[in-house]
């Protein structure tokens, strides 16, 4: 029976992946594409977690502090498992589509619970592995691991992950039973969700700096690990220094809560998902509303489901938060920026290149936002609607990428009035830094429509799933990311077009860009609305 | 008001429609009926413009659904067998919305809501989420959003699943309503009893094939629609 729901798991997560629609499936040349674009995320991870432990392997072991440096794999494999699946967990578990279905066969509701939490912990498995591996590669390689030491660190690798499901999956349902009691649900999932996410920027900004005085006040802090934190200093030890009674305490600290969470899920699991809303039922008062055009109708179509879908706001909607936020923080923190001003990169001193920076930093931030990328597969099996509805393709789909547009630009333009006050960049810059970000959010729109015309996936079981796991988001987000900082990678890192005034130089990308967005709407209104009329 | 000619589907090998002739008068309630997989879905659905076909020519008010499938879908309503509609709208969002894109104005559509919501006894359950209705209370307001825009031709699939039995004797009246007004309403049901006192004409289609059609008078002639539903099945009454 577990092997037959986690089958169905499998199968539904690798079909958002693989498969384009609900009946034709991915060429071989896909799926090999689609392997290598997840081996390349898989590389940068591991480059960035293995360049942090390389540089920390040496300096503990030679204060003695090698049980520090296993301590720091471990918790930082944790906190992003917690990163990647607090949110996840409530999704997975409580707001499944076939959650109901399931409860009506008969499989008991733990094994159900069971199934779906294994889930999770494959999921935070491959988490952990891009900070496990390169931090005993760093170790192995600087100082050389020991059998015990890599036996205990593979050991509570399998282990962490149950820690961090346990904490996860209790919060989800936290979170699940409070929002059935709220109304205004996915504003406060938002809210909360910003505030999670607040709080971890704030520790990331913060870990350079954290790092440095590790290193520097590494025996102090041990001191006070191994006073305040013991567990935590017992894992560290466990591995660091093969300590076995540690080991077992530590398997226990892993076990022990995955144990209980599981027993209390169990007994809640089906009260969760099936409570109905403890608020009033809303009275219809008639009221008269005026005839919209149709793409504003569309538009609306799109607004009430992006706001009633915290998933679709927190993972598609977040760089118009970030521009938003981008903005206070410069008004706020004009002298913290000027010090970026005395950077030199190449031989070029970003004095002189400020207008490129804050330019390159508009279009990363403007095209964080891929609404438009999930759009057709969020229509699902309401899709009937709107192809019956005397409407043309070519109006759902401008529908949808206007609503892309209204979301990304106010903020993108906030954020542009806030850098114009602090840069005051000259007539000619300005124009550039106005249409160039805004153009970069209008082709993100674009390729996220076309990327998911070509990738659709109308059967999904959470939405969530498609947001975030489906190919055409990650394709969009990444080439989107890609083209919005490929100027200034050139400029600055290669030094092409540095002799080129930057008014010219961004003239040309923007020139290129509306180059493009012109070509994709030519693409969108001819074999893209096609394919929508196809699906 | 809706004719089709020489209609076929194909999925792969398989033939779902096969050459397919019906023709739809306005003022008459058309029943089409077969088993389960005979074709009455995917027929359905390429007079609604949803689904592409092969071969033949669908015309609803002498526009070709090919060929003008806007001007087809003006004319038309359809209502699913499985009423999926946006669950993150509240019903009258949803009205709203169906009314923002067929261009019905503010005060038809206030009225019209008003009118079909309260025979529906849907109402007061307008403001709530979509999501927290029931089947039943679905499938009546996807009733109501096909009749808001005043279509010629409405096109029901399987419309009496889910719908209490005074929200079943109040549809038959709207649609009774809606004939006499000059529409025509086509619609699959397996419930024979009611395609037997409602239907002026019916179909039978079986495996793809239209194997009767007419009146209800010539379709079943002494016997009941039962026995000449089954009978044309192969299988004994």
């Amino acid at each position: 029976m577990l092997r037959t729901l986690l089958k169905t798991y499998w199968m539904s997560m690798f079909h958002s992946l693989f498969s384009r629609g609900s009946k034709k499936r991915a060429s071989r040349l896909k799926k090999i594409g689609i392997c290598f674009l997840f081996l390349y995320l898989a590389g940068v991870f591991l480059f960035l977690f293995g360049a942090m432990f390389f540089a920390m392997a040496e300096p503990l072991h030679g204060l003695g502090l090698d049980w520090m440096y296993f301590l720091l794999m471990l918790v930082m494999a944790f906190l992003l498992m917690m990163v990647g699946s607090v949110f996840l967990a409530m999704t997975q578990l409580y707001e499944a589509r076939d959650n109901e279905l399931l409860l009506s066969l008969p499989i008991p509701v733990s094994m159900i619970l069971f199934s779906r939490m294994l889930m999770l912990y494959l999921t935070n498995l491959i988490y952990g592995a891009v900070v496990v591996l390169p931090a005993l590669a760093g170790y192995g390689y600087q100082v050389g691991l020991s059998p015990l030491q890599l036996f205990s660190s593979l050991l509570l690798f399998f282990l962490i992950p149950l820690l961090a499901i346990s904490i996860s999956c209790l919060l989800g349902a936290a979170f699940t039973a409070v929002g059935s009691r709220i109304r205004h649900k996915s504003a406060a999932v938002l809210l909360l969700w910003i505030a999670f996410f607040a709080g971890y920027l704030y520790l990331y900004s913060r870990m350079f700096t954290g790092l440095s005085y590790l290193l520097t006040h590494a025996a102090e802090i041990a001191g006070l690990l191994s006073r305040i934190l013991y567990p935590l200093y017992q894992m560290g030890m466990a591995v660091g220094e093969g300590n076995l009674l540690f080991l077992a305490y530590s398997v226990l600290y892993c076990s022990v809560p995955f144990a209980a969470a599981y027993l209390i899920l169990s007994a809640t699991f089906v009260k969760i998902i099936t409570s109905n809303r403890g608020f009033k039922k809303t009275r219809y008062r008639e009221k008269r509303r005026g005839r919209y055009p149709v793409v504003a109708g569309l538009m609306g179509k799109e607004w009430q489901h992006f706001t009633s879908s915290p998933g679709y706001m927190i993972n598609a909607g977040i760089g118009a938060v970030f521009l938003v936020a981008a903005g206070v923080f410069l008004l706020v923190k004009q002298d913290m920026l000027s010090q970026i001003a005395g950077i030199t990169i190449g031989g070029v001193s970003l004095k002189e290149e400020m207008n490129s920076v804050y330019l390159a930093a508009l279009c990363f931030l403007g095209v964080l936002s891929y609404i438009s990328a999930p759009s057709i597969s969020l229509e699902g099996k309401s899709l009937w609607i709107l192809k019956s509805c005397p409407v043309t393709s070519r109006q759902i789909l401008a529908g949808k990428l206007l609503f892309h547009l209204a979301v990304c630009i106010p903020p993108l333009l906030f954020a542009q009035g806030a850098v114009f006050w602090v840069q005051r960049p000259a007539p000619a810059m300005a124009a550039v830094m106005t249409v160039l970000p805004v153009l970069m959010v209008i082709l993100c729109g674009q390729m996220g429509l076309m990327w998911n015309l070509l990738f659709p996936r109308l059967d999904f079981l959470s939405e969530t799933q498609v947001v975030k796991n489906s190919l055409s988001s990650t394709l969009t987000l990444l080439l989107s990311m890609l083209f919005s900082i490929l100027p200034i990678l050139l400029r600055l890192g290669t030094g092409l077009g540095l002799g080129i005034a930057q008014e010219a130089y961004f003239a040309f990308w923007t020139a290129a860009a509306a180059a493009g967005c012109v070509g994709l709407q030519i693409w969108l209104n001819g074999r893209g609305a096609r394919r929508f009329e196809e699906l | 008001m809706l004719r089709i000619e020489g209609l076929t589907k194909t999925y792969g090998r398989k033939k779902a429609v096969d050459h397919l002739d019906l023709h739809i008068r306005p003022g008459e309630i058309y029943g089409f009926i077969g088993h389960n997989g005979a074709g009455k879905t995917t027929t359905i659905k390429a007079c609604c413009g949803i689904l592409q076909f092969d071969q033949g020519e669908i015309l609803v008010c002498g526009h070709s659904v090919r060929r003008e499938p806007l001007a087809c879908k003006r004319m038309l309503a359809y209502i699913p067998d499985n009423p999926d509609l946006y669950e993150f709208m509240s019903g009258i969002g949803y009205l709203n919305f169906i009314g923002d894109i067929f261009k019905v104005s503010g005060e038809e559509r206030a009225q019209r809501i008003r009118y079909y919501a309260e025979k529906l006894e849907l109402k007061e359950d307008l403001a709530e989420k979509i999501s927290a209705y029931s089947h039943g209370m679905k499938q009546k307001l996807a009733v109501i959003s096909a009749f808001l825009h005043k279509p010629s031709l409405i096109i029901m699939d399987e419309p009496f699943v889910g719908l209490d039995p005074k929200a079943s004797h109040t549809l038959k009246g709207m649609m009774r309503e809606h004939c006499d007004q000059g529409g025509a309403i086509f619609f699959s049901t397996h419930v024979l009893e009611v395609a037997e006192k409602l239907c002026d004409k019916v179909a039978i289609i079986k495996k793809g094939r239209l194997v009767a059609s007419g009146t209800m008078d010539e379709v079943r002639g002494q016997d009941s629609l039962e026995d000449v539903f089954l009978e044309l099945e192969g299988e004994n009454a």
